[in-house]
């Protein structure tokens, strides 16, 4: 009926609590920075840029983690397993961020799980990654500071023979036989009646 | 005094019989939690073990309980009675009561489907609610997580569990005739809406490799004994076995019924409405990219509705899909939900010959009462870091000890007395006079053995498990800023659980007699 496992939301609803909160305070202290740097236009570049920078150092410091907003693109939304496929690894403003350790984790919560390391970002951003595994995959980029992650779908090359076996197999067995035992209930006498023999 | 077995009710056919076992047998754990498990557990490679458990394990047990209810024609505690005397009418009275328990949080969850479908019809597919009681603003948590909670920290949920308690009361009014309406409507629903669901997901672009990623099999977990664990107690719980609901259903049949046919064609539908509710889950995980949790709450409440979120053709769509969703579910836990209230009306009906109405609404009123302290929605965990509220808290560490534990050790006691002091041959005679599928001495073997042993490894497993540390303690850190007193909630709720079912059971065992 009902398998009610751990509810434990705990890290990951924590997590993203508390990141999502940073990230909030992070936005905010970004934007009124821009902000003051728009009006105050007599202030020459490098003094408003020093003033993001600490105040991005600031909330960096209160978050204990990330402080920029960062996100994993690849280049197609659905990467085919053995098939090399490029990852750009971008910071809040959208640039490329060069340096970052990229790695995947394969099956991700899974007794299967798998984690690999991919490489780091060239000057533009990028890595090659090449999936060895297809189904559900994690893939975090991290850099001194900071780190992302993305969830990605990663196709299989061709449809796995054993996984269509078996899908078979359970399926006759599981549906089809109950399929079979319904219609022969279906076509047999009600069996109604007394209870008492 | 008690009434005669043919004056309790019958099907009226054989199959609103088995409409309304599989019904039982089908409810929110097979929408959701077959998928997480096979998923966690090897994809394809987990059905050798769930299979295997399923002929081995599941089935027999069926047959047992079928056979138990048809033998006697009576309730789970009058059935153990006559195998046993008073020590398995008090073994009956303690499944009963810890099914009541049971039947209780799963109401309560029940209700906070009901809130979710509301939720369907708006907030929930906004990017974010505010948590008020949790002092968290719009936007810091995303939704469906958001919306589950800032639902749960509100009364609402009491009203939605008063409505189900109601919907429960109507539909057992009389027994298995009004069962037998109800779910000759609401099980091919729960097929249509499922295949439904299927449809749109193989139909999405690059469904067809969330298929794929169910079944393709890595062997490698195969000798990774916690798969076997998952698969035989999977299989446990998915049957509603250990709950004395399918002692209770069968003893609304005549003795001459083919009842190990049926035990295959319930245990068949309900491994298959898994199947066909993975391929339906799966393809909507991998083409959202959302990793599943091995949790029906994680399943039903955040990750579908995320991927059902992300639905191309509009709000529409979205909205029409998520309601689907929640119908689904709501009609899977009524089908199982009056199976127990049945159960635990029944039996005192049967023992206490009390009208069958007053006993319904005795145990309704009782179930409302235990319903509501799941769904009580003070705050307890501000960071929500664990559970967030009391009544999800509670509902956890209570469902840890009477599910995980509860319904293992019914199995296991069945089978004993059963398989040690009745003799499973009695039962395996009396099967086979009426079956069309013969029973062979292999089910002696396993009743008297190998399922016990199966059992006892699946308890001591656990019990293992917890001397690294009681389940709910490491909540603590969580609560005991604001809650001290929470700290003692896993080990109250352990003593409840087992010694006042044990004093409810000794209670009902000890007045009145059968005879």
């Amino acid at each position: 009926m009902i398998r009610l496992a751990r509810t434990r939301i705990a890290e990951t609803v924590f997590r993203t609590i508390f990141r999502a909160r940073m990230r909030a305070v992070a936005r905010t202290v970004a934007q009124s920075a821009r902000t003051r740097y728009a009006f105050r236009s007599n202030l020459d570049t490098s003094s408003a840029f020093a003033v993001v920078f600490v105040l991005f150092v600031a909330v960096s410091v209160l978050a204990g983690t990330q402080a920029a907003r960062a996100d994993v693109v690849l280049e197609t939304r659905y990467p085919v397993a053995g098939t090399p496929c490029e990852v750009l690894v971008q910071d809040d403003a959208n640039l490329p961020r060069p340096g970052a350790t990229v790695s995947v984790t394969y099956r991700p919560g899974s007794s299967v799980e798998r984690p690999s390391r991919v490489g780091t970002t060239d000057d533009s951003g990028r890595v090659v990654w090449t999936p060895e595994l297809a189904g559900i995959a994690t893939v975090t980029a991290s850099w001194a500071g900071g780190s992302t992650r993305a969830n990605v779908s990663v196709q299989f090359s061709h449809p796995p023979l054993s996984g269509l076996l078996i899908m078979v197999f359970a399926g006759i067995v599981l549906v089809g036989g109950s399929a079979v035992r319904i219609r022969r209930v279906l076509r047999s006498p009600p069996d109604t009646g007394n209870n008492e023999e | 005094m008690p009434q005669k077995p043919s004056a309790r009710g019958q099907w009226k056919s054989r199959l609103g019989f088995i409409l309304a076992a599989s019904g039982s047998a089908i409810g929110l754990g097979n929408i959701v939690f077959f998928s997480a498990n096979a998923y966690q557990f090897g994809g394809g490679a987990f059905y050798l073990p769930y299979l295997i458990a399923l002929f081995f394990v599941g089935i027999p047990v069926m047959t047992l309980e079928f056979g138990l209810g048809a033998f006697t024609g009576r309730a789970f505690p009058e059935a153990l009675y006559r195998v046993a005397g008073r020590k398995g009418e008090f073994a009956g009275w303690w499944a009963i009561f810890n099914a009541a328990l049971i039947t209780m949080w799963y109401i309560t969850i029940l209700g906070w489907v009901v809130g979710m479908f509301f939720g369907a019809l708006g907030d929930l597919w906004k990017p974010s609610v505010a948590l008020p009681a949790f002092g968290i603003a719009e936007g810091a948590v995303g939704n469906p997580v958001a919306y589950f909670f800032h639902m749960l920290s509100s009364w609402m949920p009491v009203v939605f569990v008063v409505i189900i308690w109601i919907l429960n009361i109507v539909i057992t009014r009389n027994g298995a005739e009004s069962i037998e309406q109800a779910t000759r409507v609401f099980v091919p629903l729960m097929w249509i809406f499922m295949i439904v669901l299927i449809v749109r997901g193989i139909t999405l672009a690059h469904g067809f490799q969330g298929v794929m990623l169910l079944f393709a099999p890595d062997f490698s977990v195969m000798k990774d004994p916690q798969v076997w664990r998952g698969a035989f107690a999977q299989i446990f719980f998915t049957l509603s076995l250990g709950f004395g609901v399918m002692t209770e259903y069968a003893s609304y049949l005549p003795k001459k019924s083919d009842h190990t046919q049926n035990a295959y064609i319930t245990s068949l539908l309900n491994c298959g409405f898994e199947y066909i509710a993975g391929l339906a889950v799966f393809s909507l995980l991998f083409v959202f990219a959302v990793v599943p949790k091995a949790s029906t709450i994680s399943m039903m409440f955040f990750i579908i509705p995320q991927g059902i979120a992300k639905l191309p053709g509009g709000p529409a769509m979205v909205m029409g899909f998520g309601l689907l969703f929640f119908v689904l579910l709501i009609i899977a836990g009524l089908t199982s939900s009056v199976s127990l209230v049945e159960a635990l009306t029944s039996a005192i009906h049967d023992k206490y010959g009390t009208p069958r109405k007053s006993t319904l609404m005795w145990a309704g009123a009782v179930g409302v009462i235990g319903s509501v302290v799941f769904a009580l929605p003070m705050v307890v965990d501000p960071h929500l870091a664990d559970n967030g509220t009391l009544g999800l808290t509670l509902t956890d560490i209570v469902s840890h000890w009477n599910f995980d534990y509860g319904l293992l050790i019914v199995g296991f006691v069945e089978c004993v007395l059963v398989g040690w002091v009745m003799g499973p041959r009695t039962i395996r005679d009396m099967l086979n006079r009426h079956s069309t599928i013969q029973l062979g001495s292999s089910f002696d073997v396993l009743i008297k053995w190998i399922i016990p042993a199966v059992i006892l490894f699946l308890l001591g497993w656990a019990v293992f498990g917890e001397f690294r540390g009681l389940y709910g303690v490491g909540y603590n850190a969580h609560y005991a800023a604001r809650y001290s007193w929470m700290k003692y909630v896993p080990q109250a709720s352990l003593i409840v659980w087992l010694f006042g079912c044990a004093a409810a059971a000794w209670i009902f065992t000890r007045k009145g007699s059968y005879e």
